[in-house]
């Protein structure tokens, strides 16, 4: 079932009511209430992928009570493996076997040898990335001695199939989620309406925004040979504002409905283009895998707390895991590496952590210096998005070449005014807003009358519904 | 809760009235006029109506006969244009009527435009049967597409609200006008109705369904249409009528009518998709396409 869809908006009020005033008694029911809407929604999409996420449930509900049971390091370990080797399997099977496979056949080519193996037509199960690592990190933290292990398997399958977050994250770690799923929730009036606030600007972002650049980014992506250096330069800027209106617009809904059921997810995106560096890029963008690769594979490997060899090793690994974890194509390795490319000066003399709150904390306006370091950052983050979005690599570096010495003096496509109204609009109400968690949170501040702020609510609301770009799914769905 | 719940209804009923607002003042939804039936039977429009296309490019208007578009100014010698919605034309402006162009084209005849959107293959000869009587008409054309003839038998799938031939019973079944209220207020609250409209044309299941049951019709349509003009020989007058058949129509159609002895005339186009009012509307012209068939016409007349 698609966020932006009729079905949506028939099911949420549905679970809603049936949440806060039928089981609202009981908090055993409440869950179990939860975990079968979480397995409709998912469902709704291909109801034979549900034994997946079951059969990952019930091994990490297991090893959980296992792990608590023993403290013999070794039978530990083999239950933690058991975890790792099951949902690791699981995805390595559905989104990388094809990839492997293929790139060994074309390394034996490349060095003369001929071998025959068959790919395989394997549908990809929708979301396997986020829930794999959310019930990684549960076995993790229980093995870590972090966490106590759920004892309740209706608890437990709720928080796994979570359905807001369930597709496309945030990847939530057990030990911010799961204790929610303990506690008896009281629906709380703010709460509820920052939530349909949240869920409204989602919306806007993906409906209005990313759908409608998804338009311009396909057509000039698709046939980038046509187009002049302006052109392509336009195309990348497309598709930057589209991942980020897309994902980040996927967030917004999860966490809103979260909030209308009374849990509190963790944040996802904070700004990201408004960084002054990729070191605070990479802490506004996408924060849950970013932490989720910091918390279990980064520090375990030293972190920065080893010599600089090994500091360079490191952050390569992470940024090349996290390209990988998109997808099963050496573009996204690339992209992951050129983003590690881009860190490591900053790691190397320590101006990795420089900016840590966001720009002009204080103050509305903002100083040049800063302007150049934020369009600085975006013109990387978009050279590296044309890694992202390109079908190969020679596609992608095609591109660029094209993109740099390439005509820059005529447009070849007419973006239309509405659309660059819109985005301005967003940016303008994120850069107000910046200090609050996402656009449009908290406008008692900015808007003190009622009318103006629901002025704003109702022109979002038309916009989504009279602007929308052709339904696209979201991007990051095929991850 | 209850306050949420206060004012999530309250914001809904802003919303409502907004998108309301919008989609009236924008003329997103299409106005849809009021049908009656009449002493005979037939179901026309409530005259002297009028209201917007879509996107408010123009607007249509129901003349004093009860029927769209510009009624002749004198109802002599009068020859009346049959059909459905291809024939009522609400999508182009009055200019670009077969009506109002035939009247213009200095013809000794007055031309009366009957269309009605859903209307059937029989239910054509039925609004003729009646023009006749009222008008006495000197010649009646009655534009025929293939899809209009497996609606017309109601062993392929009753329709209340159009006339349809029984041909076990051999008999006429007569339409009504389903929930004329309902109707009336569900085009009253165009958010409604825009939004039933997008869902309508959104979704490729609902498109393969809608390709499958056309392609059904196409298949059949020989058969069916033999079918009819038997029940049509026996039951109607037919002199003074004249079968204007789409450019489209297979040749098999046209020997049936060629067959069965019915005055028929084929529009030749040099290219069909120019006269479609948009490339996949295969039933519908724009007004080039109704430039060119009033040319013919004015031939086939003179």
């Amino acid at each position: 079932m698609f966020f932006n869809s009729l079905d949506f908006a028939v099911f949420l009020p549905i679970v809603f009511v049936l949440y806060w005033f039928v089981t609202n008694k009981h908090l055993n029911l409440q869950n179990f209430l939860l975990l079968v809407a979480s397995y409709v929604f998912y469902g709704w999409w291909d109801y034979r992928f549900l034994s997946l996420i079951l059969f990952s449930t019930l091994v990490d509900f297991f090893v959980g009570i296992a792990l608590s049971k023993t403290d013999s390091p070794l039978k530990r370990k083999f239950f933690l493996w058991t975890s790792i080797i099951v949902n690791l399997g699981f995805l390595g099977f559905f989104k990388y076997y094809n990839f492997f496979l293929e790139s060994f056949v074309d390394a034996f080519t490349f060095m003369g040898y001929s071998i025959n193996a068959n790919s395989l037509n394997i549908i990809l199960p929708v979301g396997i990335s986020f829930y794999t690592f959310q019930t990684l990190s549960y076995s993790i933290d229980v093995y870590r001695k972090k966490l106590e292990p759920s004892r309740s398997f209706v608890k437990f399958a709720a928080f796994v199939s979570f359905f807001p977050q369930l597709v496309a994250g945030p990847i939530e770690r057990a030990t911010n989620l799961l204790p929610q799923f303990n506690t008896k929730r009281v629906f709380s009036n703010t709460e509820a309406k920052e939530g349909l606030r949240q869920i409204v600007w989602g919306l806007f972002k993906k409906v209005v925004i990313a759908d409608n650049c998804a338009e311009y980014a396909n057509m000039i992506f698709n046939n980038y040979s046509d187009y002049s250096g302006i052109t392509l330069f336009v195309g990348a800027l497309m598709f930057t504002i589209q991942i980020y209106c897309d994902f980040s617009g996927y967030s917004d809904i999860a966490i809103g409905t979260s909030r209308l059921f009374g849990f509190k997810l963790m944040r996802n995106f904070s700004y990201p283009y408004f960084s002054r560096d990729i070191a605070e890029f990479w802490r506004r963008w996408h924060i849950s895998l970013s932490t989720w690769f910091r918390d279990y594979l980064y520090i375990p490997l030293g972190g920065s707390k080893v010599s600089h060899l090994k500091k360079i090793r490191n952050i390569f690994i992470i940024f090349i895991v996290s390209g990988f974890w998109h997808g099963a194509n050496w573009t996204f390795i690339a992209w992951g590496a050129l983003n590690a490319l881009f860190y490591l000066p900053l790691l190397l003399i320590q101006r990795n952590r420089n900016n840590l709150e966001i720009v002009e904390i204080n103050w509305s306006w903002i100083g040049l210096k800063d302007v150049f370091k934020i369009l600085t950052t975006f013109i990387l983050t978009l050279l590296a998005w044309v890694f992202f979005r390109s079908d190969d690599i020679s596609s992608a570096l095609n591109f660029l070449s094209q993109m740099f010495i390439g005509d820059f003096t005529h447009l070849l496509v007419d973006i239309p005014f509405k659309l660059t109204c819109f985005i301005i609009l967003l940016f303008t109400i994120e850069w107000l807003n910046r200090r609050n968690e996402f656009g449009i949170s908290k406008l008692e501040k900015l808007l003190p009358m009622t009318f103006t702020r629901w002025s704003l609510y109702v022109f979002l609301v038309l916009s989504t519904l009279f602007f929308a770009g052709d339904q696209q799914e979201f991007i990051y769905f095929q991850f | 809760m209850k306050k949420f719940i206060l004012r999530l209804t309250l914001f809904i009923l802003v919303l409502f009235v907004s998108i309301e607002s919008y989609i009236r003042f924008n003329h997103l939804a299409i106005d849809i006029p009021e049908r009656t039936i009449n002493e005979f039977g037939i179901q026309c429009y409530v005259p002297n109506q009028s209201g917007y296309w879509t996107g408010g490019t123009h607007q249509w208007q129901i003349n004093s006969e009860g029927w769209p578009g510009e009624a002749p100014k004198h109802l002599s010698n009068l020859i009346t244009l049959i059909g459905d919605s291809h024939i009522e034309n609400f999508m182009n402006e009055d200019d670009c009527h077969l009506g109002t162009l035939l009247n213009q084209s200095n013809l000794k005849y007055n031309f009366l435009e009957t269309g009605r959107s859903g209307a059937t293959f029989i239910e054509y000869l039925e609004i003729a049967k009646y023009l006749q009587s009222k008008y006495k008409t000197v010649k009646q054309l009655i534009f025929v597409k293939e899809s209009d003839f497996a609606e017309s038998i109601a062993q392929e799938g009753r329709k209340n609200d159009v006339v349809q031939v029984d041909l076990e019973k051999d008999e006429i079944v007569p339409g009504t006008i389903n929930s004329p209220f309902l109707k009336k207020a569900f085009y009253s609250i165009k958010t409604l109705f825009f939004f039933r409209s997008s869902l309508m044309n959104a979704g490729p299941r609902m498109e393969f369904s809608k390709q499958k049951s056309k392609q059904l019709q196409e298949n059949h349509s020989a058969e069916y249409c033999q079918k009819l003009l038997q029940f049509i020989k026996s039951k109607y007058k037919v002199d003074n009528l004249i079968f204007c058949l789409h450019p489209e129509t297979s040749d098999e159609i046209v020997t049936l009518f060629e067959q069965f002895g019915l005055n028929y005339y084929r529009f030749k186009t040099e290219d069909n998709l120019k006269w479609r009012n948009s490339p996949d509307d295969v039933d519908h012209w724009n007004c080039f396409g109704f430039q060119q068939a009033t040319k013919q016409i004015r031939t086939l007349l003179q």
